[in-house]
């Protein structure tokens, strides 16, 4: 899909749970890392996506227009031995989990649970759910 | 014989109500936290560098010289208007977070405590314009007293967005081009670039953030984890009471007596 | 007898008292012979550019927007013929000897004022007959005097009356008016609000007092012919040109002069709550936990004339003390906040002046393109709303400008300082008014 509100990765269409990361603080480069690979460790996890807020390349306005940002904490993590490029101050997580019974579903959660307590210092709250597209939308063939 | 009459400014009880009160009233003087150098100031404001001249957009203000207006006579010029200075800026963005001053507060303060100033609140910060002089002495004043916080207050003239976001792991607001920095071993913020961004030749310390139970203290901000607004009974009514009137005077004014 | 109780003392621009008594009536545009004149001239008189139209026909610049129209260029002197041009355009203008039309030569020819009689502006209904025969004629006198050829005539129209009728406005006419076309205006009786507060600064020679008066006049005109000073309203409007307009009882003079060396915004409002204790407006209906008094009032328009009056001031002691005309719409918006905090009554207009002050700020401050304050006026989108009571403070804000603003007066109505400056009628509309209001209070 080339539109920016298509789901995030190609998905049979059905809804599979995910647990949403949000934390209480937004966390640096170094403590995403952690996080990641922490959580990249458990198993059914099909995909993690991050939210934040956006850290520019550029200073993207006013008279040092184009003077690179040169922010510490805009930089290349290494995640599982992929190279992952950071453009974001983190502060929230969205684990999609590939699991088909309640039982798998508890246990993985609770994995992620005891990952993100050994890892997130300034707390956060968890929630099971679904909140990210799985299929495309009426949306998604319009902008086609 | 007149009568004496001696502002009241705020309604409230609660803590940030008579945060709010001595803020504004210009009687107290507010408590000096810090001290950064005049020549920071200026280096932070970007406006100039320090030792420059000023620039002037007009002849300097003579006596005597000016359109014949009896305001003109009654109202004396403040310092930079009276040498022609260019109108100059500086704006702060406060966090949510029990910043010790919220935007709003800022220009009740500004108008009740200066002169010659042009102020504007926009979401989540407040420029205030002055002629580049007065404005020094002001931005100075502002940065070194206890309405600022090196953490939860921002120096930001343009992309201030952070006043609403999540605070960093060190307890800073976000922002986006990271005009200061934690330093860990001072446990200080660190000014590393201007309010545009522009990096500063030299880094200027703002000192040490306060602690949270301290700012809920200090804070002019009301929040339903901190002081609940509606928990303000004076507050509320108050805020009632002037939509009332406003609709009522708004309709038929004549009628409205005693209310 | 009066209609209403309320009697003021008038007050001139340096805090003087020029009327005693006057009973509010005799400040109404309805029998005020100044303001009327005020009025008829506003529609009447008209500024004829004669340099500006020799340099246009000389060059076939013309019409604005950087036109230039070549090989039609006409090479007259026609600031050196002035006075013949103004006699003709005066033999087509009048309707008969004596009948009021003026026709006046100025700065050495370069400009012509002409005024139009009443008897040709009341043989039809609408105020541009004061332009439309002003332009006419001027084309016409130009034409016959140095024989234009049919073929080049269209550009002494062009000249004169600008890109008109493919416009909706004169644009780049080189004959003035105050007002601004019919066309501009947002909505019935809007004519004397569409007046930019540059305008005003420049009719007044920047005496910001008699700009807030003249302002004040025209916006409250405005009012009566929008169908707002009607009935019960009227008092309201009566009132507020007297205080915020006419520094009635000189509450405006004496809280600017009180505050005027050392204070701000805030020492404005306090200056403004001791007056309206003391002259019984407002009283403590409680006082509540914090100690904190919330106050009332049996008379609620007389307070929004107050607040009014005290806005003028605020603006007058922090833009004043600035210099700088940019800070009115933040001093109008925060002042009323103040107020309203202070006293626990309404702002100015009952909240809308506030509103203007937010709308205002945005629209001035470059963050909704260009435009200074001097470009605002009572037909203006953000301005509109406080009708009567905002547009005063922004003359007064304009008049006290050092030369901060790109849009200065100068840039924007220079013609109207140079033309209508030594017009008492609009150069000082206090003691004008005064004095025909002491002439009005005896009718009474």
């Amino acid at each position: 899909m080339s539109s920016s509100s298509a789901p995030a990765a190609d998905y049979a269409g059905v809804p599979l749970p995910e647990v949403q990361i949000i934390t209480n603080r937004l966390l640096s480069a170094e403590t995403t890392e952690v996080v990641l690979n922490a959580l990249d460790k458990i198993q059914n996890v099909r995909q993690i996506n991050m939210t934040g807020e956006s850290l520019p390349k550029t200073i993207n306005s006013g008279p040092g227009k184009g003077l690179p940002n040169n922010h510490s904490e805009r930089r290349v993590i290494n995640v599982g031995g992929h190279e992952v490029e950071l453009r974001y101050l983190v502060g929230g997580f969205y684990i999609e989990l590939d699991v088909e019974d309640e039982e798998t579903l508890d246990k993985r959660v609770e994995e992620i649970k005891e990952a993100c307590n050994a890892t997130i210092e300034h707390g956060y709250t968890l929630t099971v759910g679904r909140f990210s597209k799985y299929k495309p939308t009426l949306h998604d063939y319009r902008s086609e | 014989m007149a009568t004496t009459y001696k502002r009241q400014f705020y309604p409230g009880t609660s803590v940030p109500a008579k945060n709010r009160r001595r803020y504004m009233d210009p009687k107290v003087k507010l408590k000096k936290l810090r001290d950064v150098s005049m020549d920071d100031v200026v280096r932070i404001m970007g406006h100039r560098n320090p030792g420059e001249d000023y620039k002037s957009i007009h002849p300097p203000i003579e006596e005597g010289k000016e359109p014949d207006c009896p305001i003109r006579k009654l109202v004396e010029p403040i310092e930079g208007a009276k040498h022609g200075d260019r109108v100059r800026y500086i704006q702060f963005t406060d966090s949510v977070y029990f910043a010790p001053i919220s935007p709003y507060q800022r220009a009740w303060m500004y108008l009740s405590r200066y002169r010659g100033v042009d102020t504007g609140t926009l979401s989540g910060r407040q420029i205030i314009e002055v002629r580049e002089r007065d404005l020094e002495v002001m931005a100075k004043e502002m940065i070194d007293n206890e309405t600022f916080d090196p953490a939860l207050t921002g120096i930001r003239g343009a992309t201030v967005h952070g006043h609403a976001c999540r605070l960093d792991e060190h307890g800073l607001m976000f922002d986006g081009w990271q005009r200061y920095v934690w330093d860990d071993q001072k446990k200080e913020v660190v000014y590393v670039k201007d309010q545009v961004a522009i990096p500063l030749d030299r880094r200027i310390s703002v000192g040490k953030p306060a602690a949270m139970s301290d700012l809920k203290k200090r804070t002019t901000i009301f929040r339903a984890d901190g002081v609940d607004m509606r928990d303000d009974k004076e507050v509320t009514m108050y805020g009632l009471r002037i939509h009332k009137l406003r609709t009522l005077g708004g309709y038929q004014p004549w009628t409205v007596k005693g209310e | 007898m009066p209609k209403y109780e309320d009697v003021v003392d008038l007050y001139d621009d340096c805090g003087k008292r020029i009327a005693k008594d006057i009973p509010l009536e005799a400040i109404s545009p309805l029998r005020n012979n100044a303001i009327k004149k005020i009025v008829s001239l506003t529609k009447r008189t008209c500024a004829v550019n004669l340099a500006g139209i020799e340099k246009a026909l000389k060059t076939g610049s013309m019409t604005g927007g950087g036109v230039i129209i070549q090989g039609k260029e006409i090479d007259i002197p026609l600031v050196e013929n002035a006075d013949k041009i103004a006699q003709i355009i005066k033999e087509s203008v009048q309707v008969y000897d004596g009948d009021g039309t003026e026709v006046k030569v100025k700065s050495g020819g370069k400009n012509i004022v002409v005024i139009v009689s009443e008897d040709r502006m009341n043989a039809g209904i609408e105020y541009t007959t004061g332009f439309t025969a002003t332009a006419a004629a001027t084309t016409e006198a130009i034409i016959d005097t140095f024989d234009i050829p049919m073929y080049k005539a269209n550009m002494v129209k062009a000249a004169v009356w600008g890109r008109y009728p493919q416009t909706i406005t004169f644009q780049g006419a080189n004959v003035k008016s105050i007002l601004e076309v019919p066309q501009n205006n947002e909505g019935a009786g809007f004519a004397l609000r569409n007046i930019m507060a540059n305008h005003v600064v420049s009719l007044v020679n920047r005496n910001a007092m008699q700009g807030t008066a003249l302002s004040a006049i025209f916006e409250q005109c405005g009012s009566y012919e929008m169908g707002d000073m009607i009935g019960n309203f009227e008092r309201g409007g009566l009132l507020a040109l007297a205080y915020e307009g006419l520094n009635a009882n000189n509450m405006l003079y004496s809280i600017v002069k009180k505050n005027g060396k050392t204070g701000t915004v805030g020492t404005v409002i306090e200056s403004l709550m001791a007056r309206a204790i003391d002259d019984g407006v407002i009283r403590v209906k409680e006082t509540l936990p914090s100690g904190y008094k919330v106050y009332t009032t049996d008379d609620l328009p007389k307070w929004n004339a107050y607040a009014a009056t005290g806005m003028v001031a605020a603006v007058m002691v922090n833009v004043g003390a600035a210099r700088a005309a940019q800070g009115v719409p933040g001093t109008i918006l925060y002042y009323n906040d103040l107020l309203e905090h202070e006293s626990g009554l309404p702002g100015v207009d009952y909240g809308r002046a506030e509103g203007v002050g937010v709308g205002m700020s945005f629209f001035s401050h470059s963050i909704y393109g260009g435009g200074g304050p001097g470009l605002f006026h009572g037909n203006h989108v953000v301005t509109r709303h406080a009708k009567g009571v905002v547009i005063p403070a922004i003359t007064a804000a304009n008049c006290l400008d050092a030369g901060t603003q790109t849009f200065s007066a100068e840039a924007t109505s220079g013609l109207f300082k140079e033309v209508f400056g030594d017009m008492e009628e609009f150069s000082k509309p206090m003691q004008y008014v005064a004095a025909e209001a002491k002439k009005e209070k005896k009718k009474l």
